[in-house]
């Protein structure tokens, strides 16, 4: 669809960064120490801090993502969040306390504290840097995807927008900036997440969404040995058919313009044609939305409500609902979904989405995208319980996450701080599921980015509330780019030259060290964000969780529990952890695709790791200590 | 004194204890997904669905669990 710039959008994205540059230059003054550079002097409240840990950890793929996805597919999406909030359970209970008394900037420093490891500085210290890079690169090709629609600027100006504020905001106050930046952005997001839930329940449920939604048409078709040969409408002709393996579409011209169909019947169990929604890619690059130009608009929103029962009675609208209320009609309806189908027609790549009928009930439950019920095989359970592995023991693995421990002055603050954030986590996913659903049947989906059901589902309630939302996804980017910057210029200055090779600094030089590894991750995470425009890289955040998961949180809580562990057993596991989730996925069947070969062909039929590199990390651990047992992490939990 | 030594500190254990309760009733829940998705759908409650208030549970359950586990650390801090 073709979005307009919104000045009020601009006015209140300038406004904010203009409220977090002056911020930074304010802190700039007060960060001279390496101390106060790399984790804010220890001194942030713990509520503040918990709020930061809120902005910092939910991200473009939470608040875009994750209501897309609901949108989409329903429960499935909402996995996501219930798997991300499990996973501040782990860093609550088993991480947080033990990290703070034992690191000093960095996570390499809590899983060095006991040994003074060269491999271990190192191993970690990589690591932090690729977990950041794989976190880093969806962030900033989301930042350049958002610009352009909201903004009307090219996607490299909107990566090199974010880049800069982001370079400006950690290279003037590292943590400090990085904080306050996080805790504003946090209590905007929960704050108008919440007013927009309100209003999506105001409105209920309707079978139109809106006046001027669009009035799908459909019409009697004739059919012979499976080819359409006349349709009920004059005006149309039948120009084309593609059969695929589970559905046929028809090509039907009206005024020289093509539209797709799908063949199907209707609930007077007629054979009919109905209309879908459908994008032509040409050979030489010229894209057709539903048969015009994108400039005619005729990429038209959709979602809506099939059949609306409440309290026994189909009703055409609810009117205002409870929250129970609206999952519970949910639940006994049907929504009218648009699944996706990608076929050649000619030298012409034809994308046809067409409506689908979904039971409520089939909505509201898991297997509309993970295969753990229809067409499921073994493997494709294990996919499923692979994925909520890392999702649950990611989270306290993620660096630019445990670096938010050393910013408080105590491990009881850590520990406060973890349950604010889980409290504002936990109450923001739970959002989740209604601005998923409300974009549903809101009929406000832009079918060729679900990334954008909620920013859309605001603008159906105003361009102010629009407004504020866009320029609330824009502080989301800013908030976890900025965590990300942190996490790896600590890596660079503090793991690295520093700890590794002990390069002689004063505290200034380290600050100085600090701010140059920020501006030049910065530099490469807006190249990468250039390098990757138009590409799906959502897959990248969850590569960052399966390495996060299965590299370093094996070595944290054996270093934690397991009195035996040694200083090369850590550095192995850490490598082997990395190594094999990263092997797993890259021989995976799902980027066999994305090379362009078969996925069956695929050497590991896998696409998420964890269940076998998590194990297999905690065992390389455990063998690697045994043999060598010179070295032991002792007494770090013991009185 | 040796023994004592051994001992692991009061809160850690507190903590492994609760992370045990709830990896548990995580676990239930990924199983039940992973072999009887369609038991999800089952209503339970008010109109709600098996997987609707599991889901909301595990997040809510996460909060309380919190909260229970800082009270009962503020107690053995102040016993310290």
């Amino acid at each position: 669809m073709i979005y307009e710039a919104s000045s009020i959008a601009v006015g209140l994205f300038v406004f904010f960064v203009l409220c977090v540059l002056g911020l930074s230059a304010y802190f700039a003054r007060k960060t001279q120490s390496a101390d106060a550079y790399f984790a804010a002097g220890g001194k942030i409240h713990w509520a503040v801090n918990g709020i930061a840990f809120a902005g910092d950890y939910l991200s473009a793929a939470s608040f875009l993502g994750i209501c897309g996805m609901i949108a989409m597919v329903g429960y499935d999406g909402f996995l996501y969040s219930i798997g991300y909030l499990g996973g501040w359970i782990v860093a609550l209970f088993v991480v947080a306390e033990p990290l703070k008394k034992l690191g000093k900037y960095t996570f390499t420093d809590a899983l060095d504290a006991k040994f003074n490891s060269k491999s271990i500085q190192l191993t970690a210290a990589i690591s932090t840097l690729v977990v950041s890079l794989c976190y880093l690169i969806p962030q900033m090709v989301g930042a350049g995807a958002l610009v352009t629609p909201l903004l009307g600027l090219p996607h490299y100006v909107g990566v090199l927008m974010v880049g800069s504020i982001v370079i400006f905001i950690v290279a003037t106050a590292g943590m400090a900036s990085t904080t306050y930046v996080q805790f504003l952005k946090g209590t905007l997001l929960i704050i108008f997440s919440a007013i927009l839930v309100v209003l999506v329940l105001n409105k209920g449920l309707s079978l139109k969404p809106s006046a001027d939604y669009h009035d799908f048409q459909s019409m009697k078709a004739q059919v012979v040995s499976g080819q359409v040969i006349a349709v009920d409408n004059n005006n149309y002709k039948i120009v084309g058919q593609k059969n695929t393996a589970k559905n046929h579409f028809v090509k039907l011209e009206k005024n020289g313009i093509n539209t797709w169909w799908n063949l199907t019947t209707n609930k007077n169990q007629e054979t009919v044609l109905q209309e879908a929604l459908s994008t032509t890619k040409s050979a030489d690059g010229n894209k057709l939305y539903n048969g015009k130009a994108k400039a005619d608009k005729a990429f038209y929103q959709v979602g809506h409500m099939a059949e609306i029962v409440d309290n026994g009675k189909k009703v055409e609208k609810t009117g205002p609902v409870g929250p129970f209320k609206f999952l519970s009609i949910f639940t006994k309806s049907k929504v009218t979904r648009f699944t996706k189908a990608i076929f050649v027609d000619g030298k012409n790549k034809v994308t046809v989405w067409r409506q689908t009928i979904t039971s409520g009930s089939e909505v509201m439950r898991p297997g509309l995208k993970f295969k753990v019920d229809k067409g499921s095989t073994v493997m494709s359970k294990l996919n499923f319980v692979s994925l909520m592995l890392a999702l649950f023991f990611g989270t306290a693995a993620l660096p630019h996450i445990l670096i938010r421990y050393y910013t408080v002055p105590s491990a009881k603050c850590a520990r406060k701080s973890t349950i604010v954030a889980i409290s504002a986590i936990g109450f923001f996913y739970i959002l989740t599921l209604f601005l998923g659903l409300g974009a549903m049947a809101g009929g406000v989906l832009d079918l060729g980015s679900s990334n954008m059901a909620a920013p859309l589902l605001a603008k159906s309630f105003g361009l102010i509330l629009f407004a504020i939302i866009s320029a609330i996804a824009f502080a989301t980017v800013l908030g976890t780019v900025s965590g990300l910057i942190v996490a790896a210029s600590g890596a660079i200055a503090h793991d690295l030259m520093d700890s590794l090779f002990k390069i002689k600094m004063t505290d200034a030089q380290k600050v100085k060290a600090g701010k140059i590894s920020a501006i030049v991750v910065g530099i490469i995470a807006i190249i990468l964000g250039i390098l990757f425009k138009g590409m799906n890289v959502s897959y990248l955040v969850g590569w960052a969780f399966a390495v996060a998961a299965s590299a370093n949180l094996p070595a944290i809580l054996m270093l934690l529990f397991w009195k035996k562990t040694t200083s090369r057993g850590i550095a192995a596991s850490i490598v082997v952890g990395m190594t094999s989730a990263l092997t797993i996925i890259l021989l995976s069947p799902s980027m066999f695709e994305r090379y362009g070969f078969d996925p069956a062909t695929a050497p590991i039929a896998l696409d998420n790791p964890g269940i076998i590199s998590i194990p297999l990390s905690f065992l390389t651990l455990i063998i690697i200590s045994w043999l060598t047992p010179h070295k032991r992490a002792k007494d770090i939990l013991r009185v | 004194m040796e023994k004592k030594k051994n001992k692991l500190d009061e809160k850690a254990k507190l903590g492994l204890v609760l992370f045990g309760i709830y990896s548990l009733i995580y676990a239930t829940f990924v199983i039940i997904n992973t072999l009887w998705p369609k038991l999800m759908g089952k209503i339970i409650f008010a109109g709600l669905n098996l997987a609707v208030i599991y889901g909301f549970f595990l997040i809510i359950a996460a909060i309380v669990m919190g909260l229970i586990y800082n009270q009962m650390c503020l107690k053995i801090e102040e016993k310290k």
